[in-house]
């Protein structure tokens, strides 16, 4: 290939000034009558969310982009723009080549059909022909390393093997621009390395890679570049570390203002939670390889506004992610909805006997939250006290590695207040 | 189906020597097929799989799935027998019947939903949205086709000669799959913004059933004048006749008009599916 200088005839994917609007219907109108009835009530009207705002992307040939940033902040839309999943409401999408969007892995398995039949249905899915996909399907055996099983259905698979096969299939049809959307989160590390190997070799072989991902750590090792999202726009573009410390500082203030720290309470409820260990109030620092409990005194301002479907949960978060946690309903115990309504006021108290040793060590943010089924967000949702975990058998917290309450005696009691 | 702006450029890559298993096996595939018959390819594959879980992926199971027509006619003819006097072999004649309807019915309501029903794919994997409710107009006609193997068994016992005009059969194959996909691009996209198009298409198709010369013939003395009238206005009329013609024969004929007639509406239901498509085929995803 005769290789021009300029950059952009080298540039495989380039977006310009993107936007993308979701409508968020009041009231979502699913037939017909309802439609007619909105329009003449005049209720009709949607009001509308925007997903992204005047993003750019420009990827050259080769090249690796992550894209960063909290939950719902555009990263998948703007995965889905340039898939050509999404139309953009205004701005210019140009890609060249083959693209393979890792959104799902394994989309459109059929689990009735064999594993050769899913790999002929889903590499036809992303554009192949018969006939290219004929002289695709031995590779992908190889690498999926299925050959014993390539003719029994799916539905005998185990999820790790149709997250092999779907991986397989989604980098078989030798993509210009390959989209990865946090899938190498499934399976074991084994697979997530392989996968990151078998990426790594393909852009090294020319095919752009944009990858989306948490785990910060895959973004250091595998991206030259990143882009921060923050509500539907750019933040940041650039070096990846660079990139990394503003998402964290964004992640922080998004933190304050979404009153983690701050108190976010329901008018129904005044909740004051303690954190306790060895009879006192811990507020710097936990040894979670002992017995510790979180006390919650709870005052309910009106109690028949009380509805069935309550829990209490505690969330340990780490940088502003949810990374353990447990609540009353995963403990096992009934629906507290009917004795909080009987009380008014009242003391709920978690123990953790035995400590959670299966922490990591680091700061954590313990928060407390109050839920109802029916409410789309917690009503309450604040912080017990912020600590420096310590003794704890997995040593000091590695970024993006999830922690587990598993294995920890966790008794739930609530009793009326004083 | 192409999203605006986006442009492809086949072999942008440096084809370097050197490299093994998939990386060069899908660059050399990728060169044989270019273009949009790709896609008929997958259409093609969908329809099999389709199938496939219809009969369950075994001959036995085709066999279970033919039993229903044929249970339908044999009842059909035994309660109508005496109200049909006039219609010799009355029995294939409904089963003629039978088999014509089971494909419109199989392909609309299975159609009617297909965008909905694969909305979560489309948010996965970029594919052309109007394969959807195409699929199941191949899956209906290929079944009305496969069908017709019962259909010769019972034709064969009749002792009536073959059908003069048994070869337009493929021709009226391809231009009800043409008719019945327009119809269901149209109703499926429809259904996206009004969920109940399912819901009322089911019972409007009942209907249509008795709208329908299925189980009576149109030109029967029994039937009134603006009864008969009335039927010519309905499209499955002159495409359930028309079959008649090639599967059916004797008295039976379908003229050279009558099969312009099945052209222009089959043009005209592919048209004006597409054109509903094409008007609302961004707002798709936004809704599903």
């Amino acid at each position: 290939m005769s290789d021009t200088n300029s950059t952009t005839a080298n540039a495989v994917i380039d977006c310009r000034d993107i936007a993308v609007e979701y409508r968020l219907s009041d009231y979502r109108y699913s037939g017909f009558k309802d439609y007619v009835m909105r329009k003449l009530e005049g209720k009709g009207k949607t009001r509308t969310f925007r997903a992204l705002d005047g993003v750019d992307v420009r990827l050259e040939r080769g090249e690796s982009l992550a894209l960063i940033g909290h939950n719902g902040c555009g990263k998948s839309t703007l995965l889905k723009v340039i898939a050509g999943l999404i139309t953009p409401k205004s701005g210019s999408v140009r890609t060249v080549g083959r693209i393979a969007p890792m959104i799902e892995l394994g989309a459109g398995f059929d689990f009735e059909l064999s594993g050769r039949e899913n790999i002929e249905l889903s590499c036809m899915l992303m554009g192949l022909s018969r006939a290219e996909v004929r002289q695709v399907i031995p590779g992908v055996i190889e690498f999926a390393d299925l050959a014993h099983f390539i003719d029994s259905p799916l539905k005998n698979y185990s999820s790790g093997m149709i997250a092999r096969l779907g991986f397989a299939c989604a980098t078989a049809i030798d993509p210009d621009i390959l989209l990865v959307d946090e899938v190498l989160s499934v399976g074991d590390a084994n697979f997530a390395r392989k996968c990151l190997m078998r990426i790594e070799s393909l852009r090294r072989h020319g095919t752009s890679v944009i990858l989306v991902s948490h785990d910060m750590g895959a973004v250091q090792r595998f991206c030259s570049r990143a882009i921060v999202i923050e509500e539907g726009k750019v933040r940041y573009h650039g070096d990846v570390g660079a990139a990394i410390r503003v998402n964290e500082s964004l992640m922080l203030r998004r933190i304050q203002k979404s009153g983690i720290v701050h108190e976010a309470t329901h008018p129904e409820f005044t909740v004051r939670p303690v954190l306790i260990q060895d009879a006192v109030q811990c507020e710097h620092s936990l040894d979670v390889s002992r017995n510790f409990s979180i006390e919650l005194d709870i005052i309910v301002e009106s109690r028949e506004l009380i509805r069935d479907g309550l829990s209490f949960g505690v969330g340990f978060f780490s940088q502003g992610q949810l990374v353990a946690g447990f609540n009353n309903a995963d403990l096992g115990t009934p629906d507290p909805a009917e004795r909080v309504r009987e009380c008014g006021k009242l003391k709920i108290r978690f123990d953790v006997d035995g400590g959670l040793p299966n922490l990591w060590a680091g700061t954590l943010q313990i928060v407390v939250s109050v839920q109802d089924d029916h409410a789309s967000r917690p009503l309450t949702f604040l912080e017990v006290a912020s600590v420096q975990v310590t003794n704890s058998r997995l040593g000091h917290n590695v970024h993006g590695y999830l922690m587990s309450v598993a294995g920890a005696d966790i008794k739930f009691e609530l009793k009326p207040g004083p | 189906m192409e999203a605006v702006g986006i442009k492809s450029e086949a072999g942008a890559k440096v084809d370097e020597a050197g490299l093994k298993g998939v990386d060069s096996l899908g660059r050399r595939a990728r060169d044989v097929v270019a273009g949009r018959v790709k896609y008929l390819d997958l259409v093609a594959m969908l329809v099999r799989r389709e199938l496939k879980v219809k009969y369950r992926g075994s001959v036995l199971g085709y066999v279970w799935s033919m039993f229903n027509p044929l249970l339908f006619m044999i009842i059909i003819s035994v309660v109508f027998s005496f109200l049909m006097r006039g219609i010799e072999n009355y029995n294939l004649y409904v089963l003629s019947g039978i088999l014509f309807w089971n494909m419109v019915t199989l392909s609309l309501n299975m159609g009617a939903g297909a965008i909905v029903r694969n909305g979560p794919l489309m948010m996965k994997v970029r594919v052309p949205v109007w394969i959807f409710p195409v699929v199941p107009a191949g899956v209906a006609v290929t079944n009305f086709v496969l069908s017709l193997v019962p259909y010769m068994v019972v034709y064969a016992f009749s002792g009536r000669p073959v059908p003069d005009q048994l070869w337009l059969a493929p021709f009226l194959f391809a231009l009800t799959l043409i008719f019945l996909a327009g119809l269901s691009i149209a109703f499926s996209v429809a259904n996206v913004f009004f969920r109940d198009v399912t819901h009322v298409l089911e019972p409007l198709l009942m209907l249509t059933f008795y709208a329908t010369p299925v189980i009576y013939d149109r030109k029967s003395s029994q039937v009134p004048e603006f009864a008969r009238e009335l039927l010519g206005w309905n499209p499955f009329t002159h495409f359930i006749e028309a079959f008649r013609a090639a599967m059916f024969g004797g008295a039976y004929h379908v003229s050279l008009a009558e099969m312009g007639l099945l052209v222009a509406m089959a043009g005209a239901s592919m048209s004006a599916g597409l054109w509903i498509y094409k008007a609302n085929v961004k707002k798709l995803i936004f809704h599903v």
